[in-house]
């Protein structure tokens, strides 16, 4: 009997027919409706949602629905695909909608979308602000697939490449070569975004050794099973910043959100559209911008708003062209650099998620989470092991997340531009009421997930010390990643010890793992004597 | 003040070296089983106290860099101030007093009311197990948002049963199986 021979093609198959023909979320005579399909567009139309509501952002959304997901789907293989669906739409729903209070209020309604105000509020201004919604949408959309693309073409042969050539001291050096650049690059400080993750680090020891006895625990009973990740990632990434946000607005008093409001009067409808003329120009500063966006967001931890930062200062390095207003003063160019970068780092930060299982950013934290909730999936290279005589079902689900991917950006050029330009209201609805209910909606998540009050206090601390930490000025990303790739470490360099017999030099063994300490080393040098790598500047 | 005197990085600096003193000094001896290397049979492993200290002697290193680089550097913006530390004080105690709230009212409902059974019985039951839960949430929605407001409206008021309400419905009606604070704990 002849053994069938799976190919790639069958694999991509597989993928997008888990994506349309997966669990059916309802029937139109008689023809089944895919849940996967169902819940990318639902993710998506939130995060445009969440994305156009100052105060709230990508991750906060992500963070919230993830209990939620999990508590509807469960943590079957089926769940997989509909719950990453969900995430990855409200991920690049958001980026697109922070546009909307930026160009129609002059506030981001995302920190990616501060340089969009420079040219986007000056063009609402002029009247024209459909048209700097539709350069808006466009460009966003254009950065999003170009990034998805890449990262489809690249990280299975990044995982290739790491399986192929990675063995466990090497891959111990990567995680720690990962750590160190988070840390070196996000922030401002090189020894305090080393702080942060070593307390990540830390966290991430609580009663998760090899002995019976659970350390570092202070014989607190609740602790000895280990800090659940949704409790820590909550409680610093959310809680923390609820604190900080409640404290703040109480200082301030509560101010009417979404700053001034740009005139109503608006010249006429065909001012309003893209023309030719203004695709030409648009077209070489989407691209650019696009590009660095998908650099930048492969590198882990440095994030969507450095990339809009550079996307933009790259915009304002050409010229601009007779009767051209200059960047700032509503030139469409300014948009489109801004968007087109900073939505360009939605894809390509699952570069190092999909190939390595390193999170770049505080999205693909929750990407992992969800992914390591539900099970059946591990990042990194094994899901992209090719077998050719029985189904690798993780390659199949990769697939599957890329066929997602490319589905939210089918919604993103078709839906996308009507629904953001309907959400601009949204801009309007005060954070001081907001915050208090993303709060208790945070705690109840811990809560149906871990069902202790105990839990929810561990939460609430870990709020805490997310609330220090941004109010002495420390990054939370390098805590937050150490605290997801602890174990791991942890766990890598104990085999690594072991089988290299024991060798205490085990990350100089091979001089792939020698030139990734090195270079581990030289970045934490290069931060501390160029502070400038790891300065947020503003183009302005 | 201390931090009127010293840079704020001084002080983190050194907040973060005298933690990471505690933590290898005492913390991990007294805390974790096992050595840093075990040798079971002449197989040498890694034992559980080896993360932990290197992460201590991680955390020493960067304390001290963070305090010597700090001196060097003007001065900046006051890191964390007074007002600061008495938010944290008051939200502490806060968020201590509604999750007390969430955890008693129920109980307390039952007992004040007389109910035949215990509150164990009754926390899937209607309405016990909204009630620490509604309670808990209105006190948290209604200090926070009359705290930024600096008054207390019927809009607040409002917002503080309905935001709640919607949370509990939200959970509990698609999910027979999901239990909302506190029930779980009793």
């Amino acid at each position: 009997m002849d053994s069938v021979s799976i190919g790639l093609f069958d694999y991509i198959w597989m993928g997008i027919q888990a994506v349309f023909l997966g669990p059916a979320a309802f029937e139109v005579f008689g023809i089944p409706f895919s849940m996967t399909v169902l819940m990318t567009l639902g993710g998506f139309l939130v995060g445009i949602v969440v994305g156009a509501t100052p105060g709230l952002a990508g991750p906060i959304a992500m963070a919230i629905a993830l209990p939620i997901l999990i508590s509807i789907f469960g943590v079957t293989q089926d769940a997989l695909l509909p719950v990453l669906g969900f995430l990855i739409g409200i991920m690049k729903g958001a980026t697109i909608g922070g546009a909307v209070p930026a160009i129609l209020f002059n506030t981001p309604g995302t920190p990616d979308a501060l340089t969009t105000t420079y040219d986007g509020f000056p063009m609402a201004q002029q009247g024209k602000a459909g048209k700097a919604l539709r350069i808006a949408h466009l460009s966003s959309a254009s950065g999003d697939t170009f990034s998805d693309i890449v990262l489809i073409f690249t990280a299975p042969f990044l995982a290739i490449l790491v399986e192929r050539f990675l063995d466990l001291p090497e891959k111990t050096a990567l995680i720690l070569l990962s750590l160190s650049f988070v840390a070196a690059l996000v922030g401002n400080n090189i020894w305090k975004g080393l702080i942060a993750a070593a307390l990540g680090l830390l966290a991430a020891q609580v009663a998760t050794g090899d002995e019976f006895y659970p350390r570092l625990t202070l014989q607190f009973q609740p602790l000895a099973g280990g800090i659940p990740v949704g409790v820590v990632v909550l409680g610093v990434l959310i809680v923390g910043e609820v604190f900080k946000s409640i404290e703040d607005m109480i200082r301030e008093g509560a101010s009417r959100p979404g700053g001034e409001a740009s005139p109503t009067a608006t010249t006429s409808p065909a001012a309003q559209r893209i023309s030719a003329g203004d695709l030409r120009s648009l077209v070489p500063t989407m691209g650019l911008s696009a590009m660095i966006g998908t650099v930048i967001g492969a590198l882990p931890g440095v994030g969507s708003t450095l990339a809009a930062t550079l996307g933009y200062s790259a915009a304002r390095l050409r010229k601009s062209g007779p009767g051209e207003l200059a960047l700032g003063q509503g030139n469409p160019r300014g948009v489109a650099a801004t968007e087109a970068a900073n939505s360009a780092v939605s894809g390509a930060n699952l570069i190092p998620v999909l190939s390595l299982g390193i999170p770049g950013n505080a999205a693909a934290v929750f990407l992992i989470l969800a992914m390591d909730s539900i099970g059946g999936f591990n990042p990194g290279p094994s899901a992209f092991k090719f077998t050719t005589t029985s189904v690798n079902t993780e390659l199949v689900l990769a697939f599957g997340i890329f066929t997602t991917m490319l589905l939210a950006n089918g919604f993103n050029w078709t839906i996308g531009g009507l629904f953001m330009r309907s959400v601009g209201v949204l801009a309007r609805v005060p954070k001081h009421l907001l915050m208090p209910s993303v709060l208790l909606l945070t705690l109840t998540a811990v809560y149906v997930q871990e069902t202790s009050m105990t839990m929810v206090a561990v939460t609430l601390a870990f709020g805490f010390l997310g609330y220090f930490m941004r109010r002495l000025d420390m990054s939370i990303l390098p805590f937050v990643i150490a605290f997801i790739l602890g174990f791991r470490l942890e766990d890598s360099a104990r085999r690594a010890f072991e089988a290299t017999g024991a060798d205490p030099w085990f990350l100089f063994s091979s001089p792939i793992s020698i030139a990734l300490i090195t270079l581990s080393v030289l970045i934490v040098i290069a931060a501390f004597f160029f502070p400038i790598l790891n300065s947020r500047r503003s183009p302005r | 003040m201390l931090h009127r005197v010293l840079k704020p990085d001084v002080i983190l600096g050194a907040v973060t070296v005298v933690f990471a003193l505690v933590l290898l000094l005492l913390w991990i001896p007294n805390d974790i089983k096992g050595e840093v290397i075990n040798v079971v049979r002449r197989r040498k492993s890694i034992g559980d106290p080896m993360a932990p200290t290197l992460t201590g002697i991680l955390l020493l290193l960067c304390g001290a860099m963070l305090m010597l680089t700090g001196l060097a550097r003007p001065k900046g913006k006051e890191a964390f101030s007074g007002g600061n530390a008495v938010f944290v004080l008051v939200s502490v105690l806060f968020l201590t007093g509604v999750v007390g709230v969430m955890l008693f009212a129920g109980p307390a409902l039952v007992t004040l009311l007389g109910a035949a059974e215990e509150y164990r019985q009754l926390r899937a039951t209607l309405p016990w197990k909204y009630v620490g839960f509604l309670l808990g949430g209105f006190v948290l929605l209604l200090a926070c948002i009359g705290a930024v407001e600096r008054r207390i409206s019927l809009r607040t008021i409002a917002l503080a049963i309905a935001v709640p309400l919607v949370i509990a419905l939200l959970y509990d009606l698609p999910f027979d199986d999901t239990l909302l604070p506190p029930n779980g704990d009793y």
